[in-house]
């Protein structure tokens, strides 16, 4: 490309700059108003929901609560089943600092009655 | 000529989105006012259609307002990402009509006291017109290049090819422009600067 043809494409080049359409006023607003209900529905999301997700991303939510489901499940079968009768003394001890620590603790006998 | 290639520094972009997503409306307003302008050009020239064109601002510019809350500072600005969504917004409608006949900006009617404004206006729909002709990619990397004045890195970004290509592909398409162009002269006036 020569300098003549670089001159003349650059005289075109301005014109469609001049030329060019702008952001008329009613895109404008139909762009603001999307923002603004952006805003909203971010604002209106549980704060508990926001939190969780600023910590480690949108997916910690399921993850969470499947944590907590698999805990007191084994928490409660922990609890419930008998021992057979040649489990290891520590087995035996662990139960027993159950009863006497972690159920006063927590105060329900019945996990599942926690509320999770 | 110069306020269509004034951005703040890259910092403030980013700042301002900061802003809009803690709940700040001034800022959404500053980020429209920078972006969708420049925007709207791009994807007029892009697809010939200054009404596909405006869906697909708005479409682009909801994309960003919703990206707001997770923005991670440090990544592309939100013009350039912005940008990149809107191109393969275009590329999309682009596929969507292929085999059709693309459709040109209508020039409005001149004003027969301004002989000037009326050969401006011929040499911008003639540029329109050849801008149309080129392929895709080319017009991207022209129009982003040497209508709104990125630089290649920004550009290298938008398309996601490297800077070299982007230095290649304006290259080549201001090479056809000027074969297109070069019949016009007498027609347009060229000859009489």
């Amino acid at each position: 490309m020569n300098d003549k043809d670089s001159a003349e494409l650059e005289i075109y080049v301005t014109a469609a700059r001049a030329e060019a359409p702008g952001l008329r006023a009613d895109l404008r607003a139909r762009i603001l108003a999307d923002a603004q209900a952006t805003q909203v529905a971010v604002q209106a999301r549980p704060r508990w929901k926001g939190w969780f997700s600023g910590l480690t991303g949108h997916w910690a939510l399921p993850g969470a609560a499947g944590g907590v489901t698999a805990t007191v499940a084994g928490f409660w079968i922990g609890v419930a089943a008998p021992l057979p009768m040649e489990s290891p003394l520590w087995m035996y001890a662990a139960l027993e600092y159950l009863d006497v620590v972690a159920v006063p603790l927590l105060g329900v006998v019945d996990p599942l009655a926690m509320g999770f | 000529m110069q306020r269509m290639h004034a951005k703040p520094p890259p910092a403030g972009q980013a700042a301002l989105l900061a802003r809009f997503a803690g709940g700040d409306m001034d800022a959404a307003e500053a980020l429209t006012d920078l972006i969708a302008p420049r925007l709207l050009r791009y994807c007029a020239r892009m697809l010939g259609d200054p009404v596909e064109a405006e869906d697909i601002v708005q479409e682009a510019m909801l994309r960003l307002w919703r990206m707001a809350p997770d923005w991670q500072d440090g990544q592309a600005q939100p013009m350039t990402w912005v940008f990149r969504v809107a191109t393969n917004l275009c590329t999309d409608r682009l596929r969507r009509r292929r085999g059709g006949v693309p459709e040109i900006p209508e020039i409005a009617d001149a004003q027969p006291d301004a002989d000037t404004h009326l050969m401006q206006r011929a040499r911008a729909a003639a540029l329109e017109d050849a801008l149309m002709d080129l392929p895709e990619r080319q017009r991207q990397a022209v129009v982003l290049r040497h209508l709104e004045g990125l630089s290649n890195p920004e550009i290298a970004a938008i398309m996601m090819i490297g800077v070299e290509a982007v230095e290649s592909l304006t290259a080549r398409g201001k090479r056809q422009l000027a074969a297109r162009l070069r019949g016009q002269r007498a027609e347009l006036g060229y000859e009489d600067e």
